[in-house]
C-alpha cells in the first residue's frame, strides 16, 4: 500500500505522461539536483518507462503488463512494488521453465542497473494485475505505478492490445 | 509457344526439400504412441458436450494444459496458436485447438471454453475435475499443481510448458515449446497431414 502523499509528490514534481502509438512514455522519475557551481550534488536517478502494453482480460480476471525500463542515470535502482487502482492486487512476477513445467513467482525486487535497460516481456518478467476491477478491452489504457527503492514512483500508462 | 510450366514443379521440389531438410519446430515424439485420454468419455464427468480426444479422431489436435488465471505463458501460447491458425488459412480445417484447464478449484469447463475463445472463436476449452486430474497427469507424464495457498484467490498453478500435437490417428506426435512462433507451428501442422 502506497501512501497517497508519495503519489501526490510525484505528480507535483512535474510528472508528465505522453501517450504514443505502441505504448506510453513517462518522464524520468527524479530531477537532477545541481549545485551552484553546476556539479551534481546527488546521484541522479532517471528511470523511465516505454512501450507499455497490457493483455485484454475480463473484470475479475488476471492481466499482465509488459514494458521496458531504462535507467539513464548513474545509480542503480530497484522496482520494489506495484500499485494499481485497476486491480485488487498487483506485483512483478517472473515466469520460469523447469523440467518441462512452467512456474511463476513473485519478484520482490527487480534491479534496474545504471545505464541499462530491463525488458518485461512475454514468457519472462511481467506486471501481474490480479482481480481486475474493470475489464480491459483492446484499446483501453490501464495506469499503474512502479515503486522504486529510491523512493520514487514511476507512473505507467499501458495500452491494452491483442496479445 | 507455351512457357514451360516450371512453377508447379519447382514448388513441389521445394516442398519435398523442405520435408527432407528442414527440422521440425516442435519436439518429435518417436515412436508416436496413442495419446492418452483427456477425460473418460461417457462418464458423468464427461457429458457429450465436453471435448474428448476420441471424438476428435480424424483431426489434428493441439492440446495445451494451463489455467484461466494464467496471465503470461498461457495467453502467449494461445496467441501463437491464433497466428498459426491464420497462417494455415484453409488448411486449418481438420485442426482442433484445445485448452485444458488443470486448475479444478477455480475453472469450470465453461470458464476454460470462454478463455480459449478470447483468442479465436474456434478454439475449444475444457477443465479437468479434481478426480480427472491425477490420471491425466500420470498418463500424459506431465506435472500440474498449485503454487501458493489454493485457499487464497491469487495462487498460481505450475503447468506443462509445451503444447502437444495429436495426429489424425490419435497419436501423440509433437511437443511444441513455448515461444515457437505461429508460422512455425503452422509449418509443423502442415507436415503432419
Amino acid at each position: 500500500m502506497i501512501p497517497s502523499r508519495k503519489i501526490f509528490a510525484v505528480c507535483a514534481s512535474g510528472f508528465t505522461m505522453v501517450g504514443c502509438g505502441g505504448g506510453a512514455e513517462v518522464a524520468p522519475a527524479a530531477d537532477a539536483r545541481v549545485a551552484d557551481d553546476g556539479s551534481s550534488i546527488e546521484s541522479v536517478v532517471t528511470v523511465s518507462v516505454r512501450d507499455a502494453w497490457a493483455r485484454p482480460a475480463d473484470s475479475g480476471a488476471t492481466s499482465a503488463a509488459y514494458l521496458v525500463l531504462a535507467n539513464r542515470g548513474t545509480t542503480a535502482d530497484t522496482v520494489v512494488g506495484v500499485v494499481a487502482e485497476a486491480a485488487e492486487s498487483a506485483m512483478v512476477h517472473q515466469t520460469m521453465q523447469h523440467e518441462g513445467t512452467m512456474h511463476m513467482s513473485a519478484l520482490p525486487a527487480l534491479p534496474v542497473p545504471a545505464g541499462d535497460e530491463v525488458s518485461l516481456a512475454p514468457l519472462g518478467t511481467h506486471v501481474m494485475l490480479l482481480r481486475l476491477r474493470r475489464p480491459l478491452r483492446v484499446g483501453d489504457t490501464v495506469a499503474f505505478g512502479l515503486l522504486l527503492a529510491s523512493g520514487d514512483t514511476l507512473a505507467v500508462s499501458a495500452v491494452t492490445r491483442a496479445p | 509457344m507455351r512457357p514451360p510450366r516450371l512453377a508447379p514443379l519447382l514448388s513441389i521440389a521445394l516442398g519435398l526439400a523442405a520435408c527432407v531438410d528442414r527440422p521440425w519446430h516442435g519436439i518429435v515424439l518417436d515412436p508416436a504412441t496413442p495419446a492418452p485420454p483427456l477425460v473418460a468419455a461417457g462418464t458423468a464427468e464427461a457429458p457429450a458436450s465436453r471435448f474428448t480426444l476420441a471424438s476428435a479422431r480424424g483431426s489434428r489436435v493441439l492440446v495445451y494444459f494451463g489455467y484461466t488465471h494464467c496471465p503470461d505463458v498461457c495467453p502467449t501460447t494461445l496467441a501463437d496458436w491464433a497466428r498459426a491458425r491464420r497462417a494455415l488459412g484453409a488448411d486449418t480445417l481438420g485442426v482442433r485447438w484445445v485448452f485444458v484447464s488443470v486448475d479444478p478449484t477455480r475453472d469450470t469447463p465453461a470458464d476454460a471454453a470462454a478463455y480459449a475463445r478470447q483468442f479465436h472463436p474456434s478454439f475449444e476449452g475444457t477443465a479437468l475435475t479434481d478426480a480427472e486430474l491425477a490420471p491425466v497427469l500420470r498418463d500424459w507424464s506431465i506435472a500440474a499443481y498449485p503454487e501458493g495457498d489454493p485457499r487464497t484467490p491469487d495462487y498460481t498453478v505450475a503447468h506443462p510448458a509445451h503444447s502437444f500435437v495429436v495426429d489424425a490417428e490419435g497419436r501423440l506426435r509433437l511437443m511444441i515449446p513455448p515461444g515457437v512462433p505461429g508460422d512455425s507451428i503452422a509449418e509443423d501442422l502442415r507436415r503432419l497431414r
